[in-house]
């Protein structure tokens, strides 16, 4: 993903998470644009840009949070790194597959997330309240948000990315 | 000569004057069961000439529809913009008035820019920031009472930590009994009293308010009100569930209290002075 196209697309997406989002919540929970837009391009495209891509996205979630700057990032890049392990081809054969990734990425990030809060800014976390009131909906509507953003974003990876073929 | 009858006939009935005539009270009789029949069948055909008239005149009463329903929605646009000009004239004046009570105080008022996203933390970004004289620490309020504490500061913006934060505690008491105790912000977005002492009476609807001890809040800023009380016999303290009287997900302008006078606590000087030669 080029400059021109991913920090404009971060900037949106940073803006709508913290003024439009808040406002969706189901209990606590509530969609993590950010984080999905970094799962679907770590699904899409393997290489290292992805993690660049996740750093990046951490840095824009942290500029409008009350958390420490940074520890998105820190969370980000090798949840980018492990779920861009999965080629992208096998996405455009089974949609199972990045639901699962999804799901296992968003739910590792807040875990990591919380865990850093916990110990990086003595955040008071509720362990047994938590995950059923903010978790758990939260990554239920980064599953239900992945299929739009992957189709949008693979439109976007298939123009910067053309497939070759062989004559 | 039947035509010359009927011709004869007919002469005579013009020359003995018609219907006012002679033949009147057979006209009479004949005309009565008719005339309703008549203007019921005239009614009809008046109402069907009638419609086509009305239906030229559809279209210019479609036309007055869609113009008036462009007003009303218009005006509908105009009364949701100026019910927002009320709402922020309500806030504003209040805190105006709150300003004006409170001339010791030093108050920035800012809007509400942006909220954490991430579910966990309950922070708010205003749009001012050190260029305005914010500094970290400054409480941040509005006309219906204590919001939160600044937290970090830039140049032109500001993240507030809203009390109903579970990493928020603000030293508080209740307006009654003057029982003293700490509020600290619940994970769904309430708040709970603790540490309210076992002898101290507290009754829901009790009024909580900021104490001003340890110098972060002014005293008597308005927290919320007492809903529930728990009390439990073995327990050191008894805890107080806390109704915000500020709507957190509704907060649009809010004031920070750049400079005020904390609670004088320099009684406790020579005792923490004495404490510390020991």
């Amino acid at each position: 993903m080029s400059l021109q196209v991913g920090i404009p697309l971060f900037l949106i997406a940073m803006l709508i998470q913290a003024t439009i989002l808040p406002h969706l919540r189901v209990f606590g929970g509530q969609p993590d644009l950010i984080v999905v837009l970094v799962l679907a391009w770590a699904i899409l495209d393997h290489d290292r840009e992805g993690m660049a891509w996740a750093f990046v996205g951490g840095l824009f979630i942290d500029l409008l949070s009350g958390a420490p700057f940074g520890i998105s990032s820190l969370i980000l890049v090798p949840v980018a790194y492990l779920v861009g392990l999965t080629e992208a081809r096998v996405y455009r054969t089974s949609l199972a597959l990045p639901l699962v990734l999804t799901a296992g990425g968003a739910l590792a990030y807040h875990a990591v997330y919380l865990l850093l809060l916990r110990f990086l800014a003595d955040f008071p976390v509720a362990w047994t309240e938590i995950p059923g009131y903010v978790t758990v909906p939260s990554v239920i509507f980064d599953v239900i948000l992945i299929i739009p953003v992957l189709r949008v974003l693979s439109r976007v990876y298939d123009r910067l990315h053309p497939r070759q073929v062989k004559i | 000569m039947t035509l010359g009858l009927l011709l004869i006939a007919a002469i005579g009935l013009i020359v003995g004057g018609g219907r006012s005539g002679f033949l009147r009270p057979l006209t009479s009789v004949v005309m009565t069961p008719l005339v309703p029949v008549a203007r019921l069948l005239t009614g009809g055909a008046d109402a069907v000439t009638g419609s086509s008239q009305e239906a030229g005149d559809y279209e210019t009463l479609r036309q007055h529809s869609r113009e008036l329903e462009r007003i009303v929605a218009e005006l509908q646009v105009e009364i949701v913009r100026l019910r927002e000009i009320e709402q922020d004239y309500y806030r504003l004046s209040e805190l105006v008035n709150y300003a004006a009570a409170h001339p010791d105080q030093g108050l920035v008022t800012a809007n509400v820019i942006a909220r954490d996203a991430s579910g966990y933390l309950r922070w708010i970004i205003i749009d001012r920031g050190a260029r305005d004289g914010i500094q970290i620490g400054n409480p941040v309020i509005n006309e219906l009472g204590l919001v939160g504490r600044v937290e970090d500061v830039a140049y032109n913006a500001s993240w507030v930590r809203l009390i109903n934060d579970q990493a928020s505690a603000v030293n508080a008491r209740l307006q009654n009994s003057r029982a003293e105790g700490t509020v600290i912000g619940q994970l769904q977005g309430g708040l709970r009293m603790e540490y309210i002492p076992q002898e101290a009476l507290v009754e829901v609807g009790d009024l909580v308010l900021t104490s001003g001890l340890g110098g972060s809040f002014p005293a008597n800023l308005v927290i919320g009100q007492v809903t529930s009380v728990r009390r439990q016999q073995a327990a050191l303290f008894q805890e107080a569930e806390v109704r915000p009287t500020v709507d957190f997900n509704r907060l649009q302008i809010v004031s920070v209290i750049t400079s005020f006078q904390p609670v004088d606590t320099s009684v406790f000087d020579d005792v923490i002075q004495s404490q510390s030669q020991r």
